[in-house]
């Protein structure tokens, strides 16, 4: 084989020719830029066909993007080596995502998925001694891993808009190891603006010097609320603060498991002496970078979720069920009985929503949004199991 | 055969595009195996970019058919979604005949040692480990403030398993890798079998965790694996990794093989979600494809011999080894050989004390390779060849 076939991805020849529409719409310029002679054509891909509308994880039903797929596939060819091993390596993307934060690298650690930070977070900075408080219901990561290792869980109630309540959140915090704030909240779907967050960290440090705040920011992507921005430049300032992020929800690489968390180097040097070796895959690494570097991807997925959210939002407004506020790619419904109720019979019409979410689990039901075409084709199904007349399936 | 005739499937692509009214996916072909020894840059030319012979990896990757199956875990937007299990179990069953509720499988087996290592030793029940061996275990115990004691290897530098055993009474766990990184050498199915039939007897709380990471490329005949005990015995544990012979280090996937109970406390704490779909998928193709992994070991054990072979030709010796890296006496300082070698863009093994003054572990690639990598071992250590020389 001659050594042009081997270089880089050896299989340039094979790519499919360009659809010219949809590289202006994706930005070929920055792929070209970042990925060179890899790069190739943006592509959507369909998502499963199989007539089940899943609408259960907070997943994107598109997948990856071209430019991310393109990297995965010549990934796989190099999947040989460790990802500390082949460029873009585990550090080059550290670099990407400490540039995007105008920071260091210093300041950045990769999880595979945000959820190994999310585990390696209690573990890092609770213990028997020092609690975590966490708000119910939000995400239940941190607190199971935190009950596992004997470490008290103060879970805080959110407000009836299914806001966190940050005041009882600071107060709890007295004596604590660590705070975990889901911002935009699972599965509430709220957000909280950043005076809100600023305030809450200084109340925090009134009452704990040393006690860590963890905002889960994975759905900061979809975030349309001005009051809201990310708590990222406060962490990189403040020892003791950091966000989590992930390529799983806007990004559509959940199958991929690449996250990363932001913050003070010292809190992130702590964090990362808890972090496995080689977590993130070597095509999927290749991938984060990217889907990074995709111009335009991220304003075009959340304008795509708030069209299919605002469409199912509405239905159930319009029918008289209160539906939180919300900024995420998924919604928390009050649908006045059981979710499991509302869950089995959804799922009967082979549309699948989301799982119990004590201690709401018997008002409320949280909907994941699918693609515009799915989400219409699952709103008769909600009528049909809540007994509401519906004809938004044919009305568009 | 996939080797012969790569630039043949070098045109197909393998993610179907079903889709209405979609473009077609933009997917690299596979281009038959090729040394990816020197790392895969975008910024260098291939002649500038180093050599990598420190992480014992598989320099060919992944196989045709593992490669299609991972582009095929992608279609539909697949990779947007939670993976499952992907039908790993189900071929591992397949494949070597194990339950599925005798299996664990792990971001790489470094998350599944871990996991052994959180869940079965503690601040007073310690881990045992030779030294030097894989440090995995010891450095995360370290982390988590868990005791460890270290075992050094006997005269023969091979695991001492007399001491090991010694060590073990009322630890939490102890770690047996075999064969050893970094010395390569195994010892075989009676030993091992003795070792542990010792440590159960007295020790019975203790956990024995067996790494079989480079178990596909052992030729040694008296070498078998443990996993036939690991599923009747509540305290034998097996990791085994797709990151070797299968070369999948990149996807982050292995595996182990243990009694229900000692799996369902490892669920307790390990993390199920750092599992990527098209590892799972590549994984599940890989395991059952036989003919990739024999010639895989055939290029590797030529390759092994090889250099195996040079060092002896030029005076030195070199450790039995059963892996895809040896460890040669090269009579020089690790840090000074290893930046020698990095001057002359190749990257070999790190220190490992208490043998660093005198010892290198060098990763096995294609023979090519190989015979570029002995030349600048010969300028770096100053030999020559007594059969160039005659
Ligand atoms: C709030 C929140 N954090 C973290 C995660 C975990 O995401 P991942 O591990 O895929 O990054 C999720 C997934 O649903 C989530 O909702
Ligand atoms: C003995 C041994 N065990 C485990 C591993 C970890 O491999 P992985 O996490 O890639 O499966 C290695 C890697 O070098 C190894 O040498």
């Amino acid at each position: 084989m001659s050594l042009s076939r081997r270089a880089l991805f050896g299989g340039l020849g094979a790519v499919a020719p360009p659809n010219v529409a949809l590289i202006t719409a994706r930005g070929r310029e920055a792929l070209v830029d970042e990925l060179g002679p890899m790069a190739v054509e943006a592509s959507v891909i369909t998502p499963p066909q199989d007539g089940e509308i899943r609408i259960s994880s907070n997943e994107n039903p598109y997948g990856p993007t071209g430019p991310a797929l393109a990297a995965l596939g010549g990934g796989f060819m190099v999947a040989g080596r460790y990802p500390t091993n082949v460029q873009p390596s585990m550090r080059d993307l550290r670099e990407l995502i400490a540039q995007k934060f105008n920071t260091e690298p210093g300041n950045v650690v990769l999880g595979a998925g945000s959820s190994e930070l999310l585990q390696n977070a209690p573990h890092a900075f609770t213990n028997s001694e020092k609690h975590l408080v966490t708000a119910s219901p939000s995400y239940n990561q941190p607190a199971r891993v935190a009950r596992y290792l004997g470490a008290e869980v103060k879970a805080i109630p959110v407000d009836s808009a299914g806001r966190l309540d940050l005041d009882g959140m600071a107060d709890a915090a007295r004596g604590a190891g660590m705070i975990f704030v889901c911002n935009p909240n699972n599965p509430t779907s709220t957000v909280h603006s950043n005076g809100d967050i600023r305030a809450f960290v200084a109340r925090v440090r009134s009452v704990s010097a040393d006690a860590v705040v963890h905002f889960d920011e994975a759905y900061h992507e979809y975030v349309t609320d001005h009051a809201y921005e990310s708590a990222a430049e406060l962490a990189i300032n403040t020892p003791g603060v950091f966000i989590s992020r992930t390529f799983s929800k806007c990004y559509g690489m959940a199958g991929i498991r690449i996250g990363y968390g932001v913050g003070h180097p010292d809190t992130m040097r702590t964090l990362s002496r808890y972090s496995l070796t080689f977590n993130t895959n070597t095509p999927g690494v290749g991938a984060a970078y990217a889907a990074l570097n995709t111009t335009g991807f991220v304003p075009r997925e959340q304008k795509r979720n708030v069209e299919a959210k605002k469409v199912t939002a509405d239905f159930f407004r319009n029918a008289g069920f209160q539906v939180m506020d919300s900024q995420t790619n998924f919604i928390f419904v009050n649908i006045r009985r059981p979710a499991a109720e509302f869950r089995s019979a959804c799922a009967e019409q082979n549309v699948r929503v989301g799982r119990d979410f004590r201690p709401m689990e018997q008002t409320h039901a949280r909907i994941s949004i699918g693609t515009m075409e799915e989400m219409q084709r699952a709103i008769p199904v909600f009528g049909s199991v809540l007994g509401i007349p519906t004809n938004v399936g044919g009305r568009r | 055969m996939t080797t012969k005739n790569s630039m043949k499937v070098s045109r197909r692509t393998f993610v179907k595009t079903t889709g209405i009214g979609v473009s077609a996916a933009a997917i690299m072909a596979y281009d038959g195996p090729r040394s990816i020894a020197r790392a895969w840059s975008m910024s260098l030319p291939q002649e500038e970019r180093p050599m990598l012979l420190h992480n014992n990896e598989n320099p060919l990757g992944p196989g045709r058919k593992v490669v299609e199956a991972m582009n095929e875990a992608l279609s539909n937007g697949r990779g947007g979604r939670y993976p499952g299990s992907g039908g790993l179990p189900e071929a591992l069953a397949r494949a070597g005949g194990i339950p599925q509720d005798n299996l664990m499988i792990g971001n790489g087996s470094t998350q599944l040692l871990r996991t052994c290592t959180q869940v079965f030793t503690s601040p007073t029940r310690p881990l045992v480990t030779g030294a030097p061996s894989y440090e995995e275990c010891a450095q995360y115990a370290n982390n988590i403030g868990h005791p460890v004691e270290e075992v050094l290897l006997d005269d023969h530098m091979m695991l001492d398993l007399n001491a090991m055993a010694d060590a073990s009474q009322g630890a939490g766990m102890v770690f047996l890798n075999n064969p050893n990184n970094p010395t390569g050498t195994l010892w075989g199915a009676d030993a091992v079998g003795s070792f542990i039939e010792r440590v159960r007897s007295e020790s019975p709380e203790t956990m024995i965790v067996v790494d079989e990471a480079y178990h596909d490329y052992v030729t040694e005949p008296s070498h078998s694996t443990q996993i036939p005990r690991a599923l009747s015995d509540t305290h034998v544990i097996v990791a085994r990794t797709f990151s070797k012979a299968h070369g999948m280090a990149g996807m982050r996937i292995g595996w182990v093989v243990a009694h229900p109970d000692a799996i369902s406390k490892m669920r307790e704490w390990h993390l199920g979600l750092t599992l990527n779909i098209p590892s799972l998928l590549g994984a599940a193709t890989s395991i059952l494809d036989r003919e990739r992994i024999e010639e895989e070991v055939a290029r590797n054990t030529a390759a092994r011999a090889y250099t195996i072979d040079w060092f002896e030709q030029h005076g030195m010796d070199a450790t039995d080894s059963q892996c895809n890296f040896i460890f040669a006496r090269t009579g020089m300082n690790a840090q000074e050989f290893r930046s020698g070698c990095a001057a002359r863009n190749i990257r070999v093994g790190r220190n490992f004390p208490p043998y660093q003054e005198a010892w290198a572990r060098i990763s096995i690639s294609t023979i090519e390779d190989m015979r570029t990598a002995t030349r600048v071992f010969g300028e770096v250590l100053g030999v020559q060849a007594k059969a160039e020389a005659a």
